[in-house]
């Protein structure tokens, strides 16, 4: 019982790195802004969930799980909640999406509300 | 089990590494602080396989409190984004 415990947790802790690493290398390869925040995302709660959920099952007693259980639904609630925030404040403060994406519903949005939308800023 | 966590630490200081490299490399704020956020991640990743390896009560406790803390950097610096521009 204790060996499959093991074999499962080592699993989700490779499982959660792995996650990490992929991403940092999205995070480096992602041509604009607007996808570093997507992907910037998805370490936040996937890996955070895998590696976390190894750290329960290693440490099964009440008090450690209430704490990591918190941590986790508040990592839950807020990561996209804060990208969110990051990715409207970019986009307010005049940074545009790269033109390989045809999407923009935020400068639809403000074209139909009669905002003016400035030209886009170069992103690097 | 130690093998498992070394290769797991060792994929994080990777990960760590190279968000680093991009958060000096980008030409923006808000790229940066995307870069901050996914830092912020891989710490809390770091810190989940530590407990998974020492068992420690403290560490979960840490873990909470930078899980909050990331929180608040990100919002901080989104609302400077949209008074002061990218």
């Amino acid at each position: 019982m204790t060996t499959v415990v093991d074999v499962v947790t080592a699993a989700l802790l490779l499982i959660g790195s792995g996650l990490a690493l992929i991403a940092s290398v999205g995070m480096f390869r992602m041509p604009d802004t607007y996808s570093r925040i997507h992907v910037a995302t998805k370490p936040a709660t996937l890996a955070v969930v895998c590696t976390v959920s190894a750290a329960v099952l290693q440490m099964p007693t009440l008090a450690p799980t209430t704490k990591l259980v918190l941590a986790v639904t508040l990592q839950f609630w807020t990561a996209p909640v804060a990208s969110h925030m990051l990715g409207r404040a970019a986009h307010t403060a005049g940074l545009r999406p790269d033109t390989r994406w045809e999407l923009d519903d935020l400068a639809d949005a403000g074209a139909r509300s009669g905002a003016d939308v400035e030209p886009g800023v170069e992103d690097g | 089990m130690t093998t498992v966590v070394w290769i797991c630490g060792v994929m994080l200081g990777l990960a760590g590494l190279i968000t680093t490299a991009h958060v000096i490399r980008s030409r923006n704020l808000a790229a940066r602080a995307a870069g901050i956020d996914m830092l912020v991640a891989i710490v809390l990743n770091g810190l989940a396989v530590a407990v998974a390896h020492t068992q420690d009560d403290l560490v979960a406790v840490l873990l909470l409190i930078i899980a909050l803390l990331g929180f608040l950097g990100s919002v901080t610096i989104a609302r400077y984004i949209e008074e002061r521009g990218p």
